[in-house]
């Protein structure tokens, strides 16, 4: 056989020699399982995966305390509305009230204006007084009513 | 994603098969099953190697072409598939190197276009071999130390 066969022999044989490992490599090799993906997956991806995954976290945490900060602002616009709500009837009872009192004042003040004029009559007497203005009646605990 | 100087990935898509990959792949089945069975080897072959290294060749045609079309027929494994194209493209490369040499150097330059044919097919293979190691290569170990 010359030289020249020889070669091509060698190499032939080398190249058909690295097919069967790759065939034998693909019958034989397993699958990767997620186990061995996480464990091939580079440094700097696991880093970026870790600040992806606390960037997520810290913006949750956000999320939720402005949730509760808007949900104490609108106990707080509850509590003022009432507030408000309870000044106005306050307010609505106290003229009522007002009401009242300046009526039964007026009635005082025109009872007083009479008892004066009858006072002043030149007709009249302490007889006639006292049946125009009888003795109220003795309260419970026997003190003037 | 990828970064620069980071690890290639690998797209498997659909239609990935070349049809002159394919037709080689089914050429180097025929011929190896021809030459394995009893059909007259080239000349080139039989003037320069010896009987039982001229059987060898042939059956390495024999197992280039089915282990390509395995590999071609591979759906649910890519990486599987991968691996035995790259077999098949390895153990066919080594097949026609040895056609090359006989070829040359029974025939010289009247060989070229055979030659030239045969070397182009071969270097194709090798190619092909390499583009599946690198890449699934680089899938195994993440472009980082392992």
């Amino acid at each position: 056989m010359s030289a020249w066969a020889s070669i091509a022999q060698t190499v032939g044989g080398l190249l058909t020699g690295g097919g069967a490992v790759a065939a034998v490599n693909a019958v034989a090799k397993r699958r990767v399982t997620k186990a061995d993906v996480v464990d091939r997956l580079s440094d700097a991806q696991l880093k970026w995966v870790g600040e992806f995954q606390e960037d997520a976290k810290s913006a949750r945490a956000e999320a939720a305390d402005a949730r509760r900060e808007a949900a104490d602002a609108r106990r707080e616009a509850a509590d003022t509305r009432r507030e408000v709500a309870d000044a106005r009837r306050e307010t609505v009872e106290a003229q009522r009230q007002m009401a009242v009192l300046r009526e039964q004042v007026d009635a005082l003040s025109e009872r007083l204006h009479g008892l004066i004029q009858m006072i002043h009559e030149p007709a009249m007497t302490i007889e006639r007084l006292r049946v125009v203005i009888p003795l109220p009646p003795p309260s419970a605990n026997g003190r003037p009513g | 994603m990828t970064q620069p100087g980071g690890p290639r990935p690998v797209v498997i898509v659909t239609g990935r098969h070349r049809p002159h990959q394919v037709l080689f792949v089914g050429l180097s089945f025929v011929l190896g099953m021809a030459y394995t069975v009893g059909a007259p080897p080239p000349q080139s072959l039989a003037a320069l190697m010896p009987a039982w290294l001229v059987h060898v060749w042939a059956i390495g045609l024999l197992a280039s072409g089915v282990l390509g079309g395995v590999s071609l027929a591979i759906a649910d494994r890519p990486e599987r598939g991968l691996w035995l194209e790259a077999a098949a493209m390895l153990i066919g490369a080594g097949a026609l190197v040895v056609a090359l040499v006989a070829i040359f150097v029974f025939a010289g330059w009247r060989g070229l276009f055979g030659a030239g044919i045969t070397a182009a097919w071969a270097g194709a293979n090798l190619w092909r071999a390499w583009q599946i190691r690198r890449d699934l290569t680089a899938v195994e170990y993440g472009g980082g130390a392992r």
